[in-house]
């Protein structure tokens, strides 16, 4: 495969056959079901699906077969088959829902609303998830344009990722048959450190999300009158988030989650750590002041990797500072995000965090933790050695540095959820987005060029694992 | 004075004469000026002031006159006053601005809607603190009718006093003169335990009130990315929390913040908690009876409210609602913080303890900052002259039939150290009818009748014997 006319063809393809239907997609606001109550009768978790079969059908890749799947009450699925050269099936994976709207975007710019500025696409959706579906059919179009030969591809665009793949399992089960014999899996849907290099990740935490209310009074009462008498609630909460958390350190207080980090981990952190340096903070958006909660770089990498954080991205029963009045309030609800070292069966850590928060409450206070959502992390098995070869192959000629393995603190659900689907398989996720990407955030944006390189490395892993069938 | 002669007319004329005014009153949404940015160009503020004015200028009190204070950006000032035997005058105190609606208001009764069910009357603004305003005319207008001399009254109504009285001072400079020297401030604004007793407010906290800020990033990022590098605002400011209260026990973690509780107080607080027992817990709407209070000390509870700090968090931003709540790790956590704290106690020192102790070594170079907005300080009564208690004791024994009751209490009214501060000789009188259920800032506020009734007599026997006191000495 020549590295120049894959490079060429790629560039053109993604110029003149993807960005138009691109910035399409980008102004449908199909958002993610569990943003979007009304999903359903919107149906714009629809018309992205259609756009993308309607626009992949356009590519004249032969024996390309598209179908959207379609459950009443569940968001749809795309799925397509392309024959190729011989049966043994890879799966390239993405998703179609997008997060929402969050927070004011700059001037200029807005979520629906596809903005090129500084080789950067602007928009919701372009870097969390969807220009993956764009390459996925770019890198096999490249092959059909070389003639080179590859696997019987199938992709698999879901339109729930950003609601936890709730309905994943359920079409899954369906397509299980019709996929085949799946030995690889392609998952496009993570990040990126560095420009200079492909990164695979190797690990990820799992996430819980639950609720925790404090209520001490069924009506408010006068903080006058009733302060120094009845307990405040947001006293209590702090009272019960102390028993899981430690407020100075921030380390985890949950025994289920204090796991042994496989020494491989922690070689790799320590190389990843003298490669990133500082940057693995400088790159987030913290004032010069702001200093990483340790100055032990490795460590820094391993408690985002493999030690369990908690935030809370949400509050209930407080008003907003403008509204505040003297009262004691009945109640506290807290939202809590926790993520979990991957090994840790993520129900394990919802049982243990039912325990200590509801046992003893503190002046018998009516303690309540629901948990809402929970996915299990993911560590991977050994890469096979031809794959690595071609994954540093691959990396030295788009990025110039070979690849590294890393381990995310995010969570993709779908990757333990394809793991357990397919054991045998091999899983490599990676993907487009960078430290300016902004998932999830205002201003999210896909660094076009990178996409570009992706889109290159996806062909010629697809190439090299015909050849490698071969052998 | 006879206790039946008074109590017949105190009933008669709070049916006829009070209550078709009063109910107009409930009818106009005169809130504090916090509560409604657009008070002066509403006008409702002025417009209860005239309700008031002009119905106590229809009650035919010799001598009466009204005058309504009004200077450009500042609420109104109602002041009456009422030409008496002696100049040692009578200063009664209250306000007539509002709380706003608040939720949850029983179907048919309303903040704007007078509605009396079962001896209450309903509406916001009944219980704090309209209802003060009648029953002192009404006190007056029978010791006129029954030929019984009382002293120069003046009444001061503010429109102000659920913003901190912040207009306050200015008209009190201005007015100050023309009050002359004040033999009693009478204020009808505190609350009562239950309804069988006279209260008697002995003493007030003080209030420090700011939104501490703990700001780390400049945008939102991903939780999955960032957790375990960056610290979470919201920990970080649990963690500054600690440094002023402990999560464990309440406990205000400043020596400021304290001072040593008087004797007097202590028996006080110890006769009280006999007396209401496991109703200084109860009497607020605890969820189902398993929730403790802080400690089973019944004495000490009234001590933690009264003559100890706390420490409230009211209001919170940086953080979504719960719906909305996404996995990201924000980039600041702000809370208001309300710090009630103990009569003596110097607000301004705990002021900047409380910002040394918020914001020095901010943990991970976050930006930590505390912006005070409100510092009020507390209140322990002047020495009570004989005479003075024992009119309490004749006015407790006549109407409720029973001693009056001597209490600390744990809210803020700013205008009664400032009123201290204006007239450093008066004695002070701090009682009111507000009560259980009367539910003054929250939904369903309502008066219950019978107690603003009692009051009124109350008042009525205490202008008589001041007088009956300043005349013989």
């Amino acid at each position: 495969m020549n590295p120049q006319k894959t490079k060429y063809f790629i560039n053109q393809f993604w110029r003149t056959s993807i960005m138009p239907a691109f910035k399409q997609y980008i102004r449908i606001p199909c958002k993610s079901p569990a943003f979007d109550h009304n999903w359903e009768k919107h149906g714009y978790l629809m018309q992205a699906a259609k756009l993308m079969a309607k626009w992949a059908e356009a590519q004249k890749i032969p024996g390309l077969k598209s179908k959207i799947f379609k459950t009443q009450g569940k968001s749809p699925v795309l799925y397509l088959e392309i024959p190729g050269h011989h049966k043994e099936t890879t799966l390239l994976y993405c998703h179609l829902d997008k997060m929402p709207e969050i927070g004011h975007w700059s001037k200029g710019l807005h979520p629906w609303k596809a903005v090129i500025k500084n080789n950067r696409l602007y928009g919701r959706g372009t870097a969390d998830d969807g220009y993956a579906f764009f390459a996925h059919i770019a890198a096999i179009k490249n092959l059909v344009e070389q003639k080179i030969p590859y696997n019987r591809c199938v992709l698999l665009v879901e339109a729930a990722e950003e609601s936890s793949s709730c309905d994943l399992p359920h079409y899954l089960k369906k397509l299980r048959s019709v996929m085949g014999k799946v030995s690889l899996i392609i998952c496009s849907d993570v990040g990126l450190h560095d420009d200079k290099r492909l990164w695979v990740t190797n690990a990820l935490r799992g996430t819980i999300k639950a609720t925790l209310s404090v209520k001490v009074l069924k009506g408010a009462a006068h903080s006058g009158t009733a302060s120094g008498i009845i307990p405040s609630s947001f006293r209590v909460l702090r009272q019960l988030l102390d028993r899981i958390e430690d407020p100075m350190t921030g380390k985890s207080l949950l025994k289920s989650c204090h796991v042994t980090i496989p020494q491989e981990h922690k070689r790799a952190a320590q190389k990843l750590a003298r490669l990133l340096g500082k940057t693995i903070y400088t790159v987030l958006p913290i004032t010069t002041t702001i200093k990483p909660v340790t100055n032990n770089l490795s460590e820094l990498l391993l408690n985002r990797t493999w030690r369990s954080t908690l935030c809370v991205t949400g509050i209930a029963g407080i008003p907003d500072l403008q509204n505040a009045s003297n009262a004691l309030r009945p109640e506290t609800s807290a939202y809590l995000s926790i993520r979990t070292p991957p090994t840790v069966k993520p129900e394990k850590v919802v049982r243990e965090l039912q325990k200590i928060l509801t046992d003893n409450p503190p002046y018998n206070a009516t303690i309540t933790f629901t948990p809402h959502f929970h996915a299990a992390g993911w560590a991977a098995t050994h890469i096979a050695p031809w794959l690595t070869q071609v994954l540093n192959h691959v990396s030295l000629s788009y990025f110039g540095k070979p690849m590294l393995q890393i381990a995310e603190g995010g969570n993709v659900g779908v990757i333990p959820l394809l793991n357990e689907m397919f054991p045998q398989a091999q899983i490599i996720p990676t993907g487009a987005m960078d430290m300016q990407s902004h998932e999830h955030a205002p201003d999210e944006s896909l660094h076009l060029p990178t996409a570009h390189k992706i889109t290159c490395c996806l062909s010629e892993i697809l190439a090299a694992k015909y050849q490698h069938m071969k052998k | 004075m006879q206790p039946h002669h008074l109590s017949q007319f105190v009933n008669q004329f709070w049916g006829n004469k009070i209550l078709p005014t009063f109910s107009e009153f409930v009818r106009i949404p005169c809130k504090s000026p916090l509560f409604d940015a657009h008070w002066e160009t509403n006008g409702h503020l002025e417009a209860a002031a005239h309700t008031l004015a002009e119905w106590a200028m229809a009650q035919n009190i010799p001598g009466l006159t009204t005058k309504i204070f009004k200077t450009k950006k500042r609420t109104p000032l109602l002041y009456v006053e009422i030409p008496g035997v002696t100049p040692h005058t009578v200063l009664c105190y209250g306000h007539l601005d509002k709380m706003p609606e608040a939720e949850g208001w029983h179907k048919g009764f309303g903040p704007w809607k007078p509605v009396i069910k079962n001896s209450r009357l309903y509406g916001r603004g009944t219980a704090d603190d309209g209802y003060a305003f009648f029953s002192i005319i009404a006190a007056i207008k029978y010791l006129h009718q029954a030929k019984i001399p009382y002293s120069k009254c003046i009444i001061l109504f503010e429109a102000c006093e659920e913003t901190d009285s912040r207009d306050l001072p200015y008209y009190l400079e201005h007015v100050k003169n023309r009050i002359g020297t004040v033999d009693i401030v009478l204020c009808l604004d505190t609350g009562s335990h239950d309804y069988h007793n006279l209260w008697c407010t002995t003493s007030l906290r003080g209030i420090i009130e700011g939104t501490l800020k703990v700001h780390i990033l400049k945008a939102p990022v991903h939780s999955g990315v960032i957790s375990g590098i960056i610290a979470s605002t919201f920990r970080v400011i649990r963690r500054v929390l600690s440094h002023i209260e402990d999560a464990h026990t309440g406990e205000i973690l400043l020596s400021s913040c304290y001072t040593k509780i008087p004797q007097e107080y202590k028996q006080q607080a110890r006769a009280i908690a006999k007396i209401l027992g496991k109703k200084i817990y109860s009497e607020f709407p605890l969820l189902g009876k398993t929730v403790k209070p802080i400690t089973h000390r019944k004495d000490e509870l009234l001590l933690n409210r009264s003559w100890r700090p706390t420490l409230s968090i009211i209001g919170a931003e940086g953080l979504p609602h719960i719906q909305d709540a996404g996995s990201v790790l924000r980039p600041l956590t702000a809370l208001q913080l309300s710090l009630r704290i103990p009569p003596y106690c110097h607000p301004e020192k705990i002021t900047r303890d409380l910002k040394k102790a918020l914001e020095t070594n901010p943990p991970y170079g976050a930006t930590v900052h505390f912006q005070p907005h409100v510092s009020m300080a507390g209140w322990a009564m002047p020495k009570m002259e004989t005479w003075l208690k024992h009119t309490l004791k004749g006015a407790a024994q006549m109407f409720f039939g029973s001693d009056p009751l001597y209490l600390g209490e744990g809210g803020s009214i700013g205008v009664i150290p400032l009123l201290q501060k204006a007239f450093p000789h008066a004695q002070f009188i701090l009682t009111g009818a507000s009560g259980p259920q009367s539910n003054e800032h929250g939904a369903n506020e309502s008066l219950y009748l019978p107690m603003a009734k009692k009051i009124t007599c109350c008042t009525a026997y205490i202008f008589a014997k001041q007088c009956e006191h300043r005349k013989g000495s």
